[in-house]
């Protein structure tokens, strides 16, 4: 995909330039419009915060790209960093705790769905749930997507 | 990361529960999912007394020395399509000398790492793989 003008905002007089190749990377590589679950400054139920329950859907084989496999989780962690932008799900799978680190733009990433948003959650970081789960782990959207998945 | 020392959760039913690595099988210092190293049982369920002695000489004990291959890490693992997967605690599971399990089944969750690494008799005991 290539861009005839560089994507600059029009008060950019001298546009950085990685500023600009970041922002058309991300263009480049939000297929389903994903970026909208990582845009800072929206409405905290449009896009995705720590404490919420995801569920993510990844293609295992670039061969056969219906062959996929998703997993369910609390998000404990966002990083914003431009096309680098990661999240952390934590789940707990047949009593050991799990958490996997997903790069948002990832194209082998196939859909990342938020089930539940997040209630009663302080932080931005959620650390403390590897040693004071609570009732969090407990939730109804998460053994019922362990189920299905 | 699991060097000299590092204890490990056995989990398959062998009877070992805690091994201790006393020496990773690679030429490196620290060993991750998918390495084979050489424990020493810490931890072993107790043999009831009435096995016999022939019967006994077969389970394991506490200060047996077994191979193993770790299974899970609490140092988060790099995947090639960037992902990072890290779980609660160190397992491994013990084997024998031509790198078969020693137990019949597997209690718990392994990495996927293991299939990669050719491991298949092992993710396919395992209940879960993640």
């Amino acid at each position: 995909m290539q861009f005839e003008t560089p994507m600059a905002k029009p008060e950019e007089k001298r546009p950085n330039v990685m500023k600009v190749i970041e922002r058309e990377a991300i263009v480049r590589a939000d297929v389903d419009g994903r970026s909208k679950l990582f845009v800072r400054r929206a409405a905290p139920k449009d896009r995705m915060c720590a404490g919420d329950i995801v569920q993510v859907e990844t293609i295992n084989s670039v061969s056969n790209p219906s062959l996929t496999s998703s997993f369910t989780g609390v998000c404990i962690a966002i990083y914003r960093r431009g096309i680098d932008t990661s999240f952390i799900l934590r789940n707990i799978v047949q009593k050991v705790g799990v958490e996997v680190r997903y790069m948002a733009y990832s194209p082998l990433l196939k859909r990342i769905e938020v089930l539940q948003k997040a209630q009663r959650v302080r932080r931005a970081k959620l650390f403390y749930l590897r040693e004071n789960p609570g009732k969090m782990f407990r939730q109804k959207m998460l053994t019922k997507s362990a189920k299905t998945s | 990361m699991i060097q000299l020392k590092s204890r490990l959760n056995v989990i398959d039913n062998s009877g070992a529960i805690v091994a201790e690595c006393i020496k990773v099988l690679k030429n490196a210092r620290w060993a991750s999912v998918g390495d084979e190293i050489v424990v020493s049982v810490k931890k072993a369920r107790p043999i009831s007394e009435k096995t016999t002695n022939v019967q006994s000489a077969a389970k394991l004990r506490k200060g047996d020395v077994r191979r193993a291959v770790i299974v899970r890490t609490k140092k988060e693992i790099r995947r090639p399509d960037g992902r990072y997967v890290r779980f609660d605690d160190n397992a491994c599971v013990l084997l024998n000398n031509n790198q078969q399990p020693l137990g019949s089944r597997i209690l718990g969750l392994v990495s996927a790492e293991l299939r990669f690494k050719n491991w298949i008799k092992i993710v396919s005991l395992a209940p879960r793989v993640v």
